[in-house]
């Protein structure tokens, strides 16, 4: 289906220009999918943390942008399973949170390299710009 | 009818008694003694006329001088004794036997007389015959013994009136002794009934005391408990009789929210005896009951006021548990509503900003202006959300204070970054001053962030425009503290609402016209944190002058 086809495709892309989604809400996850697109990125979109690891595994993307309260799995769980992963131990992550879950990501990930982005703190190109700068480094 | 009255009666009624009896007394005593001395005058004139009689005897027998020098002068006692009778015996039938005495009296004086002149010395030489001489004599008897006889009856007359006076003294004596007896009586009753209105009074103020449906102990100068409610032995677990004379401090420890015990100098109970302070206080305190649990509360600690001096205090306090179930429920409504309020408002700002930057399309100045306004109405929201669930945090103390070496003119300086814009834009001019000597200390950078944030974001809202801020941050080694100054020469805070300002919600007067956006908690939220890093905060300002805000935090 859709995501066999892609597969073809994807292997030869370079993978820093795609990125994944993996948020629960919506609205906030086609609004990041269709900005970063306009920018020329190739967005997946993932619903929750199960989902998100799945097509992970497929989709090989340079960076995660990854919702932490989702259901199934949340975004550190998905995010430890990851790390685990022979490919995964150096995906780029971003991840996406209100301000009160800061401390208890930290404790959580506290072995892994991650950014981080505060959802209603930042404009929607400030996003972007993170996303960049964090691709290009 | 009043206490008042009814003492006032018994008085009374007492003083008229005794100035009764008194009078009594008195008559009776003159009475007695008009007696006697009319008893003493009859005895005395009885007993003068037999003298009188055995000198005439006398005289008849040895004819001498003598006798009859003693006759007259017995004669003139006698005299003597009816002119004292005849001032004392007033009485109509006394003065008729003492006429009659007078009269026997004067018979006897003349006949003596004639007697003693005929009959000198010398019978022999007589001028009269033996029988004229026997006939005064006879005379001279006849007389006597009619005055003897009168005198006689004046006595019997007397002893009558003695004897019915006894017997009038004896029953008024009865009587007013019974009297008295009755008035002492009735008064002794009354008095009672006094004593015991009174003990009444005092036992019914009593019950009312103790039966207050709240929390109230009381204590003397000295702090020690004389009285409690009923409702108090049920809160704090320890009868009266167990406590009473202790001192209340001993008796029921008071905590604040993390369990440390209150200084004496800082308890409300302190402040009313010493200072005559009345203290509301409605958090932080609990009361530590006999098992050592303990129970929050909201107390008033009056003085109690006697003639002008501190005589005790009195507590009133309610357990507020449910209160504080209450209220944390409600936090924790407003912290999950806010949570769940900050998805939707990111979808509006982030999709309001791609429309605006002309992602799907050119935008109509028209349309801008409108999608502007949603997107900073939106931006508001945002605040306060963020707001509201900072302060949800603070207090469900889900923000653990999270002490770190902090370097305080690095974070003072992160925060003027942000506020630069701000400044720039109203054209405010900015100083600061920071000490060169301050070494890092040990505190929580986030929250002491947000108080930056909050002083800051305040002094440049409510300054207008090309006014002067000023912040300053200062290290003093010999207090061991931080001391922060933000000062500004803005709108002030009018002075009765200065000691309203750090409570939630609350906004003084005259800023509410500059920004109608403010929410009244950025100081609450200052307040909140700077109590739990153990530091104070207050304040200097003046209506139209401008206002200083200080904040002395623990040097750690």
């Amino acid at each position: 289906m859709y995501l066999s086809h892609l597969n073809d495709i994807i292997k030869y892309m370079e993978n820093d220009k795609i990125i994944l989604i993996v948020e629960d809400e919506k609205s906030l996850r086609e609004a990041l999918n269709d900005k970063l697109t306009r920018e020329g990125f190739t967005v997946f979109e993932a619903k929750d943390g199960e989902e998100g690891l799945e097509m992970s595994r497929k989709v090989r993307p340079g960076l995660i942008l990854l919702d932490l309260l989702m259901p199934k799995m949340s975004g550190t769980e998905m995010a430890k399973k990851l790390r685990e992963e022979e490919w995964g131990k150096n995906v780029k992550i971003i991840i996406l949170t209100n301000l009160t879950e800061e401390e208890k990501v930290k404790r959580e990930l506290e072995n892994s390299v991650y950014e981080y982005i505060i959802k209603n703190d930042v404009r929607i190109d400030q996003v972007v710009e993170k996303v960049k700068r964090i691709l290009e480094c | 009818m009043k206490i008042q009255t009814k003492t006032l009666i018994v008085f009374i009624v007492a003083f008229a008694a005794s100035i009764f009896a008194g009078v009594f007394i008195y008559i009776a005593i003159t009475q007695t003694k008009e007696n006697a001395a009319k008893s003493v005058i009859v005895s005395g004139l009885n007993k003068e006329i037999f003298r009188r009689a055995n000198l005439l005897d006398e005289y008849l027998l040895y004819r001498t001088e003598s006798s009859r020098a003693q006759w007259a002068l017995s004669g003139r006692m006698i005299d003597g004794f009816i002119g004292e009778a005849e001032k004392i015996f007033n009485k109509s039938d006394e003065r008729k036997i003492l006429v009659s005495i007078e009269e026997s009296n004067k018979i006897i004086k003349q006949t003596g007389e004639q007697l003693f002149a005929n009959f000198s010395t010398e019978p022999d030489t007589a001028k009269f015959s033996r029988k004229i001489e026997m006939q005064l004599m006879d005379q001279l008897v006849i007389a006597r013994s009619r005055m003897i006889d009168q005198v006689n009856q004046l006595e019997i007359v007397i002893r009558e009136k003695v004897a019915v006076l006894r017997q009038k003294l004896n029953i008024r004596v009865g009587m007013i002794v019974t009297l008295l007896f009755f008035i002492i009586l009735a008064d002794f009753t009354w008095i009672q009934k006094i004593i015991r209105k009174l003990a009444e009074k005092d036992a019914k103020e009593k019950a009312m005391l103790i039966s207050i449906g709240d929390g109230m102990i009381a204590v003397d100068k000295d702090g020690r408990i004389i009285a409690m409610s009923e409702k108090t032995e049920k809160m704090i677990g320890w009868r009266f009789d167990e406590v009473k004379g202790k001192n209340l401090r001993d008796v029921v420890p008071v905590i604040d929210e993390r369990g440390e015990i209150i200084a004496k100098e800082k308890l409300p109970m302190y402040l009313a005896l010493t200072a005559g302070i009345t203290t509301t206080t409605t958090t932080t305190y609990s009361y530590v009951r006999k098992d050592d649990t303990s129970f929050p509360v909201s107390m008033v600690v009056a003085p109690i006021f006697f003639e002008g001096k501190i005589i005790g205090a009195i507590d009133n306090f309610r357990d507020i548990t449910k209160e504080k179930e209450i209220d944390r429920a409600k936090t924790e409504f407003v912290s999950l509503a806010s949570h769940q309020l900050r998805t939707p408002l990111t979808a509006v700002s982030w999709y309001t900003e791609m429309i605006l930057s002309g992602d799907v399309g050119q935008v109509v100045p028209g349309q801008k202006k409108y999608l502007e306004e949603i997107y900073y109405g939106n931006k508001r929201m945002i605040k306060l959300v963020d707001t509201l669930l900072d302060i949800s945090r603070l207090e469900l103390g889900t923000f653990k204070v999270n002490l770190k070496p902090t370097n305080i003119i690095a974070l003072a300086r992160y925060v003027l970054a942000e506020e630069k814009p701000k400044i720039e834009k109203k054209k405010l001019v900015f100083k600061e001053n920071f000490g060169s000597d301050i070494p890092a200390f040990s505190t929580d950078p986030s929250l002491l962030r947000m108080v930056f944030q909050n002083l800051l974001d305040n002094a440049v809202e409510y300054t207008p425009e090309k006014g002067a801020i000023d912040l300053k941050v200062a290290f003093d080694s010999a207090k061991k503290n931080i001391l922060i100054t933000v000062s500004d020469n803005g709108y002030g805070i009018p002075q009765n609402q200065q000691d309203k300002i750090f409570t939630k919600s609350f906004r003084a007067d005259n800023i509410r016209n500059y920004n109608t956006s403010g929410t009244g908690l950025g100081l609450y939220v200052v307040k909140t944190i700077i109590d739990q890093l153990g530091g104070k905060i207050w304040l200097k300002s003046e209506e139209g002058k401008g206002t200083e805000f200080y904040v002395s935090l623990p040097f750690k």
